[in-house]
């Protein structure tokens, strides 16, 4: 068998062109970027409008493919509504300019820089930050296909002289950089690159690096480039181009949190500007940005300053649309791959004969519940809510006979982590094209789909969890948590086999707040990805409970039912403290108090919230 | 290079007239080899020691200064490289000042060892960079480095060997900032040594253009390298686009070239590249001094969670000593 460490590995999986392979937005041809991309702005309306955004998710959220998308070289493609154009839209015609500024670790926060004894630490900070983004721009742009003519290239070229260089000289840039004349635009954007790294490269070799050997503070006497009056006042001037779109310039600022402290409050005090109209920050974070005052010290707020989106609160919010955006990017991959089937329900079929026995049940409690006198629609909803938990039931116990197959159940396994399901797709694949001998694959085998999702949970649970055990500093808080993760699915495993009225229960909702150790201990298991916080209205309807999900990735390896609605189990702190000691002593403190009794709430989506 | 017996280390110390000698306390037991051979010798000692992690380095700290006659502990903290640098930067100012109030002709200038064995990467380079802005008012510099008979011992497997685990944080090297062009392409060089998540971690967290995984060419133990080889080819497996290049363990000066010429190739001679050095000591010395001799080049720290202290290594009986010089 083939796996990630032997050789062949890599030949199957590109031999066999395998549709769930990732790569990189950035390497993704503009055409392909269309192909797959599942626009997703009905949702995040505030992304594709003028005004300041802060995007937040977890790595693999697919940020970077949202801001792969919104490229000129992309939106060209696509019409105002999203539909693909036969013919590509002129760049002037397009709805909003966006470039793409990806911070790199080591880019901008280099150690050396904080020894220039906070002597004016802001200001040189943000020189740095706007010379280089100012470069990462300009180089953008060179690469962007507008129309060349006669007339644009002199306007441009009045833009080179009577904007750039003159701003540049209010800046403190003594060189003299006038240009006579240009033939081309690609030469004017040419020439404007040169400068900046001019004063990029002078800044970083004549004043960072001499930080280094400086007996005492060392002052900076080179151009200072400062946001509002340097780079704003050029793209606000830029825009007005000819051969510009008159629309706002979009800045899309891929992985902030790469940035140093004092950088995050110098981009908060750019956000804080009212400069929208002209140019909209769109600030990308794997929800470690964490700061959210300016370089004064004034806080910026939504939705006075920006609007706020966060990625995955899609899963605990709107699962239909988490089921429909999983549907429609594994179909586009499909019909992109040229596969004879593309609907992701017929590529991922479920086990029939488990399929046909669960619908047997539903049939026979909904028949059951109609002679009870239910209505038609109490007794559907009767059966759908016990089918499947008593099935597993009927299998007494053995986990590993309930197949984890098909569409539906995978893309609730994968718990809002987009990625997440293109990679275990991405395994399947591998061992269908394994298990076929190379012969074309035209869909995932069920068996294989449960043995490879199981393997995939198992792993998140046993090797992962020891990894992130192994490499934490504090072991014994790592035990805790896994002892809580344990616990919580040996609680849901039992409820699930109980005579509860609500079986399929996924969650824990606190009564009260949880102590230090206890909060620390949810906080790490959240951090790890074993489990998702969320608010619920409270048992008596008098405030908020905090809420934490199990992740469903864990199902398969605990033997639940990952359907997406569940239920919630309401609890007191003390009591789920017992779990970080003894997950044992926890599971057996429920089992007298669970058998028959409905102590666990009928599930809802509108209650919930962050 | 030079590797030593007990013996002719300590004469060519003696022949060396050694008035300064930097060294670090460390959990491991390797700190004491070279301290131990310089107990008697009247130069000036400076024991760093980091006060934030684990109380063996302090309780090793402190037998240092018991046993080491005019010696001076510095107190560093791993998670505060500034400070860090300042401190270092004022011991060697007050070094030079020290030499300054002399005339010309009544002070020779001073001869210093710097042991290598127990620092870290990052505090190491850190002295390195520093000695090479001070080097017009220093003597000859000498670098001491003790090589480990066996790596984590308390492993019974190949396939379990550990050194550290997790990375704390990712920064950049005070002094090994580099110059970065954002219109360029990125390349991350890893010296790699055993660490295989680790290195996995920094590939992750960097995303660059291109990847090389530097291979060591000349080991301190054949045994070291089997392991280090199986390691490296699994690698290489996992990430088909990444290059590789060979680099000496025992030689910084062969280290520094290696890099150097491999850094001159037309793939990455626009390229921003950071190195993280991942191997031993004196390889990351060499890292140092190919950064310091090119500019452009960046030094990342990669800083681990965890250190298996228990079983870190087991200290050969040979030591190497070398010069230090920046041209």
């Amino acid at each position: 068998m083939e796996n990630i460490f032997t050789k062949n590995y890599l030949k199957l999986q590109t031999k066999l062109n395998n549709p769930f392979e990732f790569k990189y937005p950035d390497d993704i041809d503009p055409q392909d970027v269309i192909d797959l991309f599942v626009p997703v702005f009905g949702e995040y309306y505030n992304i594709p409008i003028s005004g300041h955004t802060f995007i937040n998710g977890a790595r693999g959220s697919g940020k970077s493919m949202m801001f792969r998308y919104m490229k000129p070289d992309c939106q060209r493609l696509v019409s105002s509504i999203g539909e693909r154009l036969e013919q590509p839209r002129a760049i002037k015609e397009l709805d909003y300019f966006a470039l793409y500024i990806p911070i790199k670790k080591g880019h901008l926060n280099k150690t050396d820089i904080q020894l220039n004894n906070k002597h004016g630490e802001a200001l040189l900070n943000e020189h740095f930050m706007v010379v280089q983004f100012s470069l990462i721009l300009f180089n953008e742009l060179a690469t962007i296909e507008f129309e060349e003519s006669e007339s644009n290239v002199i306007e441009f070229l009045e833009f080179y002289n009577t904007v750039f260089s003159v701003i540049l000289k209010y800046s403190g840039y003594t060189e003299n950089i006038y240009l006579e004349q240009a033939t081309t635009q690609k030469s004017i954007f040419s020439k404007i690159i040169s400068v900046l790294r001019d004063i990029s490269s002078s800044f970083q070799h004549d004043y960072l690096k001499k930080l280094i050997g400086a007996t005492q503070a060392l002052p900076y006497n080179g151009p200072i480039l400062l946001y509002s009056d340097f780079l704003y006042e050029i793209l606000k001037e830029f825009r007005k181009l000819d051969f510009m779109p008159k629309k706002a310039i979009y800045l899309l600022i891929d992985d902030a949190d790469e940035l140093n402290v004092i950088q995050r409050k110098i981009l908060n005090s750019w956000v804080s500007l009212r400069t929208s109209h002209e140019v909209s920050l769109k600030i990308s974070t794997q929800l470690k940005y964490k700061i959210f005052s300016t370089i004064n010290d004034s806080r910026i707020d939504t939705p006075h300053d920006y609007s706020e989106v966060n990625l995955n609160d899609i899963y605990t919010t709107k699962k239909d649309l988490y089921f429909k955006r999983i549907h429609d990017i594994v179909s586009k991959r499909l019909q992109k791959y040229n596969f004879p089937i593309t609907d992701p329900e017929l590529f991922f079929p479920s086990d029939k004969s488990q399929e046909e026995k669960i619908e047997t049940i539903k049939e026979e409690y909904k028949l059951m519940k109609i002679k009870e006198g239910l209505s038609e629609d109490q007794a559907f909803h009767f059966a759908y809510r016990y089918a499947i938990p008593d099935y597993i039931k009927k299998l007494e116990g053995n986990r590993y006979s309930y197949s984890y197959a098909g569409f539906k159940q995978l893309v609730n396994i994968s718990s809002g982590i987009i990625r997440e399901f293109i990679d275990f797709a991405s395994e399947m694949y591998v061992a269908q094209m394994t298990d076929l001998k190379s012969k074309e694959v035209t869909c995932i085998d069920p068996k294989i789909q449960n043995s490879e999702i199981k393997k995939f949970s198992d792993r998140k649970i046993e090797s992962e969890f020891d990894k992130f055990r192994n490499e934490s500093e504090n072991k014994g808080d790592m035990d805790k948590v896994r002892n809580l993760i344990i616990g919580m699915g040996g609680l849901f495993r039992l409820i699930l086999h109980s005579d509860a009225s609500e079986r399929r229960v996924f969650s824990i909702a606190l009564n009260d707040e949880p102590d230090e150790e206890l909060r620390s201990t949810l906080e790490l298991a959240v951090q790890q990805g074993y489990l998702q916080k969320s608010m619920i209205g409270n048992k008596y309807g008098t405030g908020k409970s905090r809420l934490f999900v199990l992740n469903r990735i864990l199902a398969p390896h605990f033997g639940l039912d990952p359907s997406n609605f569940a239920g919630y189990k309401f609890m007191n702190s003390a009591e789920l403290k017992k779990s970080i000691v003894n997950s044992k002593i926890f599971v057996d403190y429920f089992r007298n108090k669970i058998n028959g009794k409905s102590d666990s709430n009928l599930p809802t989506l509108f209650n919930l919230e962050l | 290079m030079s590797k030593l017996n007990p013996i002719n280390f300590k004469t060519q110390i003696g022949d060396a007239d050694i008035s300064i000698f930097f060294t670090c306390a460390s959990f491991e037991t390797r700190c004491f080899k070279v301290a131990n051979i310089l107990q008697d010798f009247s130069a000036r000692k400076f024991i760093f020691y980091n006060e934030n992690e684990s109380s063996e380095i302090k309780k090793n700290a402190y037998k240092l200064k018991e046993s080491l006659k005019d010696s001076s502990l510095v107190a560093l903290n791993s998670d505060r490289p500034v400070d860090n640098f300042l401190k270092i930067d004022s011991i060697l100012k007050e070094l030079i000042d020290g030499l300054l109030a002399y005339p010309e002709t009544e002070v020779s200038k001073p001869n210093i060892l710097l042991d290598s064995t127990t620092f870290t990467h990052e505090t190491l380079l850190v002295l390195v960079r520093l000695l090479a802005i001070k080097s017009e008012f220093l003597g000859h510099i000498y670098i001491s480095y003790v090589g480990a008979q066996n790596y984590s011992t308390n492993t019974k497997s190949d396939d379990e060997k550990w050194l550290s685990k997790g990375i704390k944080e990712i920064r950049t090297v005070l002094g090994y900032g580099g110059i970065t062009d954002p219109t360029r392409k990125n390349h991350l060089l890893i010296l790699f040594g055993f660490e295989s998540e680790r290195t996995r971690k920094i590939i992750e967290e960097y995303e660059y253009d291109l990847i090389t995984l530097g291979f060591s060419n000349s080991p301190i133990l054949s045994s070291h390298q089997k392991i280090n080889a199986r390691r490296h080819k699994d690698l290489i497996k996992e990430y088909p686009n990444a290059k590789e290049v060979e680099f000496s363990l025992i030689d910084p000066e062969t280290t520094k070239k290696e890099i150097l010429e491999y850094l001159s190739g037309e793939n990455y001679i626009n390229a921003n590249t950071v190195i993280a050095p991942l191997n031993n000591k004196l390889s990351t010395i060499g890292a140092g001094l190919a950064a310091i001799e090119n500019q452009n080049i960046q030094i990342a720290y990669a800083k681990p969670n965890i250190y298996n202290i228990e079983g870190y290594s087991e200290a050969c009986d040979d030591f190497y000593l070398l010069p230090l010089n920046f041209i």
